[in-house]
């Protein structure tokens, strides 16, 4: 024997429709649990690559320090040229067997002193030269990494929202139906308290 | 036999709190991941429409160390300018050529990069921008998807629907016969039986002519 209740019920709401929710509730904690592992990432990485951009003008914080240490490893790479440059040009003299004037070392020392100078500008202004372009290259990276996967983020919230609203048209519980689901749900009650 | 109170917990409340708790926890993952996106969409826009403010991204120091290369590249001796010095105005004429090419070519690269970087600027302003507000469109089409579940307007019709089955409902089972007995409330499913004055109370929410089964009590 079967209760009217029961048949009520069934007969607006199947089996198959609550089987759908309980799945659709099992889909949900599974996309919670995932969003839980990507969440952090997400954050982390959303900011650090906000952080690196900096201000408006300014240049991306890893391309300064990336090129702050290729400037150091430059400079002491040519600090150290200049220090063995005048015992290198004597001790090319001497095996030489140049005998000229007095002087001639040291000269050819200060000649290769300032030549050392001059290349040591020039890869000083290159190196600044792909610091900007560089700057510049990794400014877009940023703001494209952004811009992309903030876009991302929306498109997938908004696609939470349609499954949070899907999942409310099988929460019987919902008003917003015609009138034979509002009359059922009166009859529901009725039945339910005589 | 199944009781009112099981019956109703298993295929209608259980139902509803699946759905009601998969629904939240979409709601919560549609904010979690919303508030993270806006907060980078706001600063990417945000970023690139400060960068065109101010004319791009800031290349000047680059374009001065080039033209310094330029004019390093043209610090040279005159060379052999010949045993009268003959030569000497034709060679000074060239360097000065050179470094004056030099110098012009670095400034069109100058010029031309920040149109670049302008267009590149304004390219992307305009190509998020459109992508922004058209997920805002989404955003708009999935509000009114969300507010088609909320509850309608009554209308008269609508009403009287409600009204009627409740009614119908409500006078069958306040007649004395349908009176649930004392040893429990039993109510058989008759199918094909019709009610007629005297029999046992029959109703149904679809008609007569429906497919719905009516019930009645005996």
């Amino acid at each position: 024997m079967i209760l009217k209740g029961y048949h009520l019920a069934c007969t607006f709401q199947s089996q198959g429709q609550a089987e759908s929710a309980t799945l659709q509730r099992q889909t949900a904690e599974e996309s919670q649990n995932l969003f839980q592992l990507g969440e952090p990432y997400l954050k982390q990485t959303m900011n650090d690559f906000i952080k690196d951009l900096g201000a408006p003008g300014s240049e991306p914080a890893s391309v300064k320090n990336a090129f702050s240490q290729i400037e150091a490893q430059n400079t002491e790479a040519f600090d150290q040229s200049e220090g063995a440059a005048p015992a290198q040009v004597s001790q090319l003299a001497k095996s030489s067997g140049y005998r000229g004037a007095q002087g001639a070392t040291d000269q050819a020392s200060a000649s290769a002193l300032l030549d050392l100078e001059k290349r040591r500008k020039a890869v000083e202004s290159q190196t600044k030269q792909q610091e900007y372009d560089a700057g510049m290259a990794q400014r877009d990276f940023d703001m494209s990494s952004i811009l992309g996967i903030s876009q991302g983020g929306i498109s997938t919230s908004f696609g939470y929202g349609r499954n949070a609203i899907t999942a409310e048209q099988y929460n019987t519980a919902n008003p917003g139906n015609d009138a034979i689901t509002a009359a059922t749900t009166i009859a529901s009650i009725i039945a339910a308290l005589a | 036999m199944i009781t009112k109170g099981r019956v109703f917990a298993c295929h209608f409340d259980g139902q509803s709190e699946d759905a009601q708790a998969a629904a939240q926890i979409q709601e919560s993952l549609q904010l979690g991941e919303y508030g993270i996106s806006k907060q980078g969409l706001e600063a990417g826009l945000g970023y690139a429409g400060k960068e065109l403010a101010i004319g791009g991204y800031p290349q000047a120091g680059k374009y001065s160390l080039m033209t310094g290369d330029v004019l390093n590249a043209s610090a040279k001796p005159l060379g052999d300018v010949g045993t009268n010095l003959g030569g000497v105005g034709a060679r000074t004429g060239d360097i000065l050529a050179m470094r004056a090419a030099g110098q012009g070519g670095v400034g069109q690269q100058k010029v031309l990069s920040a149109v670049d970087e302008i267009n590149k600027l304004r390219s992307t302003l305009s190509s998020n921008g459109l992508k922004t507000t058209g997920l805002g469109a989404e955003a708009g089409s999935l509000s009114n998807q969300a507010l088609s579940q909320e509850a309608k307007n009554p209308t008269l019709s609508t009403a009287l629907g409600a009204a009627s089955g409740a009614a119908s409902i409500y006078g069958a089972l306040s007649q004395p016969s349908a009176k649930p007995s004392p040893t429990g409330a039993q109510t058989t499913l008759q199918s094909g039986e019709t009610g007629s004055a005297g029999g046992p109370a029959t109703f149904s929410l679809f008609g007569p002519d429906s497919n719905a089964i009516p019930i009645s009590r005996v």
